[in-house]
C-alpha cells in the first residue's frame, strides 16, 4: 500500500508541482489550499506524513500544527517555509514539526521522512 | 661383561629362596615358640621403625630438571641439590638428559658445570639457568633508501596529517632545489640463517631483488639521490618524487594571467580579484586570495583569507586551511580548518568544520556532514545563520538538481495540459510531448528515489559551540530543524533519534574527544 501524504499550501503552483512529483514516485497525495478544511483532513484521516505551509490566510502552518498534534500527537509534520528564520517557523518546531522544508521544496528532505 | 650369565636374574632367585626358606607356615598354625615370636616381633618392628625414619626424612638424589623453549631456541635447567644420604649432581645427569632431549647445539658446558659445583657445594636449588642457545637467524635487508633526515622529519608531518588535529600545521610543504640530495642508497646487508638447541637449521629470508631507480625528477649518483630540478619532496614505498611545481612570485593578476597548472601551484603574493587558478595538486597563497574561481584537487592552504565578493566559487578536493572566509561559496571533500571567521558564505564539507578559539560564523549557510566546532555561531543583530549536518551535500546537490528539472518540466506539463483541453492543430504533437515529460519526470524521480537512500551519513554529527550561538540561529541535523531561542553558551547540538529531535547540552571536553574519534 503506498504511503500517504498530505500538502496544504495556499499557492496552487506549489500544490500542483508536489502532488505531479510525488505521484509519480508512487505516493497518494490529498492537497488543499484551505489551511481549516486541511487541518480537518489531517484530524479525520491517517496520513504518514503532513506537508503545511507557514504563512496561510486563516492560520498560520504553526497553528495547524499545534491543533493537530494536540489531537493527533503521533502525527509528522514539515513545514514549507520561504524563511527558516521566519518567527513562525520557530513557533511550529516548538509545536513539534518536524523540521523546515525551503519553499518550493526540497524534495530529498521530504522523500528522507518517507523512509 | 659375560654376555651369558644374567646376575640380576641369579640375585633374585637366590634372595628369593633364602626369603621362602626363613618363613616356616607350618609354625604360624600351631603356639610359636617363644625364639620364632621374638624373631618375627623384631622383623616387624625393625620394618616399623624403618619406614618411620623414611617418612621423617626421606633421601633423594641430587638430580637436574630441562626444559625447552617453544621455538626451540634456548634450553633451561633447574638444579636440586640431594637430601641427605642422596648421591650428588654429576655432569653424567646431565649429559644424559641433554641427548634425551635431543639437545646438542649451543651447549654452554662451562654453565652447567659451575652450577653443578655451586649446587652440590651450597646445597641449594639453582634455578633458570640457560644451558644451552641457538643461533638467531637475520634477515637480509634489501638496498634501500636513507632518507636525508632534514626532509624525512617534514615529511613525516604529511602522516602526521592524515589524523590531525592541528590544523594549523598543515603547511607541510617540503621544497627542494635543483641537485640537492634527498637520500644516500643503503647496500644489501646479508642475512644469516639461524639453529635450533636440536640443531635444526631455520633459513633467513632472502631480500626481495629491488633496484633503487630514477622516480619522478630524481637521479642516482653513486650513493645518492639528487633532485634534478627544484620541487616538492614526497617520499612513499621507498621511492622519492620531486614534483614540479608552478610559483607565482608575486600576484596572480594581469601579468601573469590566469593559471592552470596540472601539479601543485604556490602563490607568494595574492589572487586578484576576477582571476582563476587551477591546480590538480595543492595550492598554497601566502597572502589574500581573492577568490573569483579556484579549483584544486587537493589541499588549499591560504595564510590570510578567501574572499569571494558574493561571486567566488572555491573547490578543493581535500582540506582547506584558511584565516578566514567571507561572502564565498566554498566546497571541500574533506576537512576545512579556519582559525577566525566564516561570514555570509556557502559552506559545503564532506567532513568536518573545525574553527580556532574565539572564531565566529556570522551570516550563511554551512553543510558539514559530519559536524561543525566553533566558538560563536551567529550574531546579536539575528543574522541569517543555517548550519546543518549529518548529509551528504553532493547527494543532496544531486537531488535538488532533480528537483530543479522536475518543477520545470512540471510547469510545462501543466502548460501543455492546459492547451491541450482547447481545441489545437498540434494536438499529437502535443499529446507525444506530454507523455514524453512524464516519461523523463518519472526517470529523475525514479533516481532521486535511489539518491534519497545515501543521503544520511552521519547521524552522530554534532554542533559544538564554545562561546555563544545567538538566537534565531537555524540547526539542522540529518533534516531535524532547531532555531535557538535565546543566547546559548557553551553547548552542543545533537540528534536524539529515539526522539526525532535535536537536543541541546552543555559541551564538555568529552564531548569533543567523542566527536574526534
Amino acid at each position: 500500500m503506498s504511503k500517504k501524504i498530505l500538502v496544504i499550501d495556499d499557492e496552487e503552483m506549489v500544490l500542483h508541482t508536489i502532488k505531479v512529483i510525488l505521484e509519480d514516485m508512487g505516493y497518494e497525495i490529498t492537497t488543499h489550499q484551505d489551511p481549516l478544511v486541511g487541518m480537518n483532513e489531517a484530524i479525520n484521516n491517517n496520513f504518514d506524513l503532513i506537508i503545511l505551509d507557514l504563512r496561510m490566510p486563516k492560520k498560520n502552518g504553526a497553528e495547524v500544527t499545534k491543533e493537530i498534534l494536540n489531537i493527533k500527537p503521533n502525527a509528522r509534520i514539515l513545514i514549507l517555509t520561504a524563511h527558516p528564520t521566519d518567527p513562525f517557523a520557530k513557533k511550529a518546531l516548538e509545536a513539534g514539526a518536524l523540521s523546515l522544508v525551503r519553499k518550493p521544496f526540497e524534495i530529498g528532505k521530504i522523500l528522507n521522512f518517507l523512509k | 661383561m659375560d654376555k651369558g650369565k644374567d646376575f640380576f636374574l641369579e640375585d633374585l632367585v637366590n634372595s628369593t629362596e633364602k626369603l621362602i626358606g626363613d618363613i616356616n607356615i607350618d609354625e604360624l598354625k600351631t603356639e610359636l615358640p617363644s625364639q620364632t615370636q621374638e624373631k618375627i616381633q623384631s622383623e616387624v618392628l625393625n620394618k616399623n621403625l624403618k619406614s618411620l625414619n623414611m617418612e621423617i626424612e626421606p633421601v633423594f638424589h641430587g638430580y637436574v630438571d630441562i626444559r625447552i623453549t617453544q621455538d626451540d631456541m634456548i634450553a633451561k635447567a633447574d638444579f636440586y641439590p640431594p637430601t641427605q644420604g642422596g648421591m650428588l649432581i654429576e655432569e653424567g645427569v646431565v649429559r644424559e638428559q641433554l641427548i634425551s632431549k635431543g639437545i646438542v647445539h649451543g651447549i654452554d658446558w662451562d654453565a652447567i658445570k659451575t652450577k653443578i659445583e655451586q649446587c652440590n657445594n651450597e646445597m641449594k636449588p639453582i634455578t633458570d639457568v640457560i644451558i644451552a642457545r641457538g643461533d638467531r637467524l637475520i634477515d637480509e635487508v634489501p638496498q634501500h633508501l636513507v632518507v636525508e633526515e632534514h626532509l624525512l622529519n617534514k615529511s613525516q608531518e604529511i602522516e602526521k596529517e592524515k589524523q590531525s588535529i592541528d590544523y594549523k600545521q598543515l603547511i607541510y610543504y617540503t621544497l627542494v632545489k635543483k641537485g640537492e640530495t634527498l637520500a644516500r642508497v643503503a647496500p644489501l646487508i646479508a642475512g644469516k640463517e639461524g639453529k635450533t638447541v636440536k640443531g635444526e637449521l631455520i633459513p633467513c629470508k632472502r631480500a626481495k631483488i629491488t633496484s633503487i631507480k630514477n622516480s619522478l625528477n630524481t637521479l642516482i649518483e653513486g650513493d645518492r639521490v639528487v633532485a634534478t630540478c627544484d620541487g616538492r619532496f614526497e617520499y612513499w614505498n621507498n621511492m622519492i618524487y620531486v614534483k614540479k611545481v608552478f610559483e607565482v612570485l608575486g600576484n596572480v593578476d594581469y601579468k601573469t594571467g590566469n593559471i592552470s597548472f596540472p601539479g601543485d601551484v604556490i602563490i607568494h603574493g595574492r589572487v586578484c580579484d576576477g582571476f582563476k587558478v587551477e591546480a590538480g595538486g595543492t595550492i598554497i597563497c601566502k597572502e589574500a586570495l581573492d577568490a573569483s574561481e579556484v579549483v584544486c584537487g587537493k589541499d588549499l592552504v591560504v595564510t590570510r583569507g578567501i574572499i569571494g565578493r558574493n561571486k567566488g566559487t572555491v573547490k578543493v578536493g581535500r582540506v582547506i586551511s584558511t584565516k578566514y572566509i567571507e561572502n564565498c561559496y566554498v566546497e571541500a571533500k574533506d576537512l576545512i580548518y579556519v582559525e577566525t571567521g566564516i561570514m555570509h558564505s556557502m559552506i559545503h564539507t564532506q567532513n568536518k568544520l573545525e574553527m580556532g578559539p574565539k572564531s565566529i560564523i556570522a551570516g550563511g549557510r554551512i553543510n558539514a556532514q559530519n559536524g561543525v566546532k566553533a566558538y560563536h555561531i551567529g550574531t546579536k543583530m539575528g543574522v541569517k545563520t543555517d548550519i546543518s549536518c549529518g548529509i551528504d551535500y553532493s547527494i543532496q546537490q544531486k537531488i535538488e538538481w532533480i528537483k530543479d528539472k522536475t518543477v520545470a518540466l512540471t510547469l510545462k506539463l501543466s502548460e501543455i495540459e492546459r492547451i491541450l483541453k482547447r481545441k489545437t492543430s498540434e494536438f499529437n504533437k502535443l499529446v507525444a510531448l506530454r507523455d514524453k515529460i512524464k516519461n523523463t519526470i518519472h526517470k529523475l524521480n525514479e533516481a532521486a528515489k535511489i539518491f534519497v537512500f545515501q543521503l544520511d551519513k552521519s547521524e552522530s554529527a554534532e554542533i559544538i559551540a564554545k562561546g555563544s550561538v545567538y538566537p534565531g540561529v537555524y540547526i539542522e541535523i540529518c533534516h531535524v530543524s532547531y532555531i535557538v531561542p535565546r543566547e546559548l553558551t557553551n553547548v552542543r547540538f545533537w540528534l536524539n533519534k529515539e526522539k526525532g529531535k535535536i537536543d541541546v547540552e552543555t559541551y564538555k571536553a568529552e564531548h569533543f574527544l567523542h566527536s574526534i574519534s
